[in-house]
C-alpha cells in the first residue's frame, strides 16, 4: 500500500477541483428535497388530473416512511448511474492519457492507486448521501410531522455499501478495458443483471439488491429478516472487484 | 556492477518484434545515448527497463536490482521522463512537483524547497503557479524533466527529452543533463544526433529493434574517421575521379564542393594503401592541389551508414 495517503489526498483534491463533489451534492440534494414533496403531493396531483378526466384513483394517504423510501429508490437508480459515471474513466482514462504511467513510475503500488480512487469516490458519494439524506429527512419532518431517524440512517449505510459495490464493479471494468464508455456500459449491464436476479425470491438474500429491500424494511418498520447474506456477499464483491482491478492493472502495459 | 544492464532483452507484440535480443551495459555515472530512428524500439526499451512492460524474453537489472513489474521500492532512486509527458490539468506545475515529492516520501520542507529549485532550473518559476491545462507542449516537457529529478535519482531515464523544445529550451535541458553527470546515470533515448554528440559519453544505436552498434562517441568517430579523404583542387576533377574509381583500394568516389572549390570525397576500402598511393596519383595528375585531409564524419553520417546497413557492426 505504498504511496496510499499521498494518492488519496490527490484523489480527494481532484473530486473538489473538477467539481465532481458539487455535481454529486446537487444531484443528491435534488432527490433529497424532491422525494418528500413528490410523495406528499403526488396523490393530490393525480386526483386533480383524474377529476378533469372523470377518472377516480383511490390512493392511500402517504406516510413519512414512504417519502424516505422514495428517496432511497431514486438513489438506487440515479445514484448508481452517477457512481458508474464517476468511476468508469478513473483508470482507463489515466492509462490512455499517460498519467498512470507517470504516476506508477514512482514508488507507488498499483493497489494503492486503485484503492485511493475507491475511497475518494466513496467519500464523494457519502457526502452526497449525507446532504441529500439530511434534506430528505428535514423535508419529511416538515411535510409529514414525523420522520424515523434510526431506520433511515441504517438504510443510508446500506445504500452506501450498495453504491460502493457499483464503484468497485466499474473500477474493475475501467482497469480491464481501454475505452471508458465501454467500461461504464459493461458495469451498468452487470449491475442491471444483478438487480434483475435480486428479484428472484431466494437469490435476493445473497445479492447486493437485498440491501435495498432490507433498508426499505428498516425505514417502514415492516417485518422481515436482516439480510446478512446480502451484506456479506456485497462486501465480498467489493473486495473481489478491487482485487480483479489490481490483477488487471498488474498485467497492463503502461 | 553496471548501473543498467540487460541481457538478450526481447519484446514481441504478436508477430512484430519490437526489440530483438538486446544486451547492453551502462556504466555508473555516465550519460548514455540510446539512438535509433522513429519506431526502432527506443520507448519500448525504456518501458522494459522501468518495469512498465514485461519482456517476452531476457532480463534486465537497474541499480543492481532485477526489473520486475509493480515493484515500488525499486523506483525510489529512479527518475523517468516519458516521451509525451501528461499531467493532471487541474493541478498547477508547483502542485504536481509537490505531489511527486509526497509520493517519494520527501519531508514537507524538502518538498517545497526542491520544487522551487526545480521550477527555477527548468525555467518554470512563473508558470509553476498556473494550471498545467494551459501549458504548451514544451512547458510540459520541462515540467516532465523537473518531476523526474524531484527525488534526486541515481538513475534517470529520459525518453526523447528534447523532442518538443525550441533551440533555447534544448540547450537548457542539455545543460541540465550535463550537470547531472557527477551524481546520476542518465539513459537518454533520442534521434537527435547533435544532442548525443554534445552530452553523451557512450551510446548504443538500434534499428528495427536490433542493436547495430554500441561504443563510446569517440571510438565510433575514430572507427569511421580514417577511411575517408577530402581532396580539393583548383581545376576540374572529373578525370581524376575516373582515375581513382579504377583503383582497387577505392570504395567510393563522390564529387562535392569544398569551400567553393571542386573537390572529391574518397572512401577507401584499404586505408593503408590509400594513404601511400593517393599522394602519388595526385602528383602524377598535374592538378593544383589546395586541400588534402582525412575526414571526421559527423555522427549523423555514421548513424545513417549504420542504420542503412552499409557497414556491418
Amino acid at each position: 500500500m505504498r504511496g496510499f495517503s499521498a494518492l488519496l489526498r490527490k484523489e480527494i483534491k481532484e473530486q473538489f477541483r473538477t467539481n465532481k463533489i458539487i455535481i454529486f451534492a446537487v444531484v443528491f440534494l435534488f432527490f433529497g428535497l424532491s422525494s418528500p414533496v413528490m410523495t406528499k403531493y403526488l396523490p393530490e396531483i393525480l386526483n386533480s388530473l383524474s377529476e378533469t378526466g372523470g377518472l377516480v384513483i383511490e390512493m392511500p394517504e402517504p406516510a413519512s416512511s414512504d417519502a424516505l423510501v422514495s428517496y432511497a429508490s431514486n438513489i438506487s437508480q440515479f445514484g448508481v448511474l452517477m457512481a458508474v459515471l464517476l468511476a468508469m474513466g478513473a483508470i482507463a482514462k489515466e492509462i490512455e492519457s499517460g498519467t498512470a504511467a507517470l504516476l506508477l513510475s514512482k514508488p507507488v503500488s498499483r493497489l494503492s492507486f486503485i484503492i485511493a480512487k475507491l475511497v475518494a469516490q466513496g467519500l464523494n458519494i457519502l457526502l452526497g448521501l449525507l446532504l441529500g439524506g439530511l434534506a430528505c429527512w428535514g423535508y419529511t419532518l416538515i411535510f409529514f410531522g414525523n420522520a424515523g431517524a434510526l431506520g433511515f440512517l441504517q438504510q443510508m449505510l446500506l445504500m452506501l455499501l450498495f453504491l460502493l459495490f457499483c464503484l468497485s464493479v466499474t473500477l474493475y471494468f475501467s482497469s480491464l478495458l481501454k475505452n471508458q464508455i465501454a467500461a461504464g456500459g459493461l458495469a451498468i449491464a452487470v449491475i442491471i443483471v444483478i438487480s434483475i436476479l435480486s428479484g428472484l425470491p431466494k437469490v435476493v438474500h445473497f445479492l447486493p439488491g437485498g440491501l435495498i429491500s432490507w433498508g426499505n424494511q428498516l425505514v417502514s418498520g415492516t417485518s422481515g429478516d436482516a439480510e446478512w447474506g446480502a451484506l456479506a456477499v456485497t462486501l465480498a464483491l467489493i473486495v473481489l472487484g478491487i482485487y480483479g482491478a489490481w490483477l488487471n492493472l498488474r498485467r497492463k502495459e503502461l | 556492477m553496471p548501473a543498467i544492464k540487460c541481457e538478450n532483452l526481447t519484446k514481441r507484440y504478436g508477430a512484430l518484434t519490437a526489440l530483438d535480443g538486446l544486451t547492453i551495459e551502462v556504466p555508473e555515472r555516465s550519460i548514455f545515448g540510446f539512438l535509433g530512428p522513429n519506431g526502432s524500439g527506443k520507448t519500448t526499451m525504456i518501458k522494459l527497463l522501468m518495469g512498465m512492460s514485461r519482456p517476452s524474453a531476457g532480463r534486465a537489472w537497474v541499480n543492481e536490482k532485477e526489473v520486475v513489474a509493480d515493484a515500488p521500492e525499486m523506483r525510489t532512486q529512479i527518475g523517468y521522463l516519458p516521451d509525451v509527458p501528461n499531467f493532471y490539468n487541474w493541478m498547477t506545475g508547483g502542485e504536481f512537483l509537490q505531489f511527486v515529492g509526497e509520493l517519494h516520501q520527501l519531508l514537507p520542507a524538502d518538498r517545497i524547497s526542491r520544487s522551487h529549485e526545480l521550477l527555477e532550473l527548468t525555467g518554470l518559476q512563473k508558470a509553476g503557479k498556473r494550471k498545467i491545462g494551459g501549458y504548451s507542449r514544451g512547458m510540459k516537457q520541462r515540467l516532465g524533466l523537473a518531476q523526474a529529478l524531484m527525488n534526486r535519482p541515481r538513475i534517470l531515464f529520459l525518453d526523447e527529452p528534447c523532442s518538443a523544445l525550441d533551440p533555447m529550451g534544448r540547450r537548457d535541458v542539455l545543460n541540465i543533463i550535463l550537470k547531472l553527470r557527477e551524481s546520476t546515470t542518465v539513459f537518454m533515448s533520442t534521434h537527435i544526433l547533435s544532442d548525443v554528440e554534445r552530452v553523451c559519453d557512450s551510446l548504443a544505436i538500434i534499428n528495427k529493434g536490433k542493436l547495430v552498434a554500441t561504443s563510446t562517441v569517440e571510438a565510433l568517430h575514430r572507427r569511421f574517421a580514417l577511411s575517408s579523404f577530402d581532396i580539393a583542387f583548383d581545376d576540374d576533377v572529373a578525370q581524376f575521379a575516373t582515375l581513382l574509381e579504377k583503383q582497387p583500394w577505392v570504395q567510393k568516389v563522390e564529387k562535392l564542393e569544398i569551400n567553393n572549390m571542386p573537390g572529391l570525397r574518397v572512401q577507401a576500402g584499404d586505408v593503408q594503401t590509400a594513404k601511400r598511393e593517393m599522394p602519388q596519383l595526385i602528383a602524377a595528375s598535374c592538378l593544383s592541389l589546395v586541400r588534402y585531409e582525412m575526414t571526421m564524419p559527423s555522427l549523423e553520417d555514421i548513424f545513417v551508414q549504420l542504420v542503412q546497413g552499409e557497414v556491418q557492426s
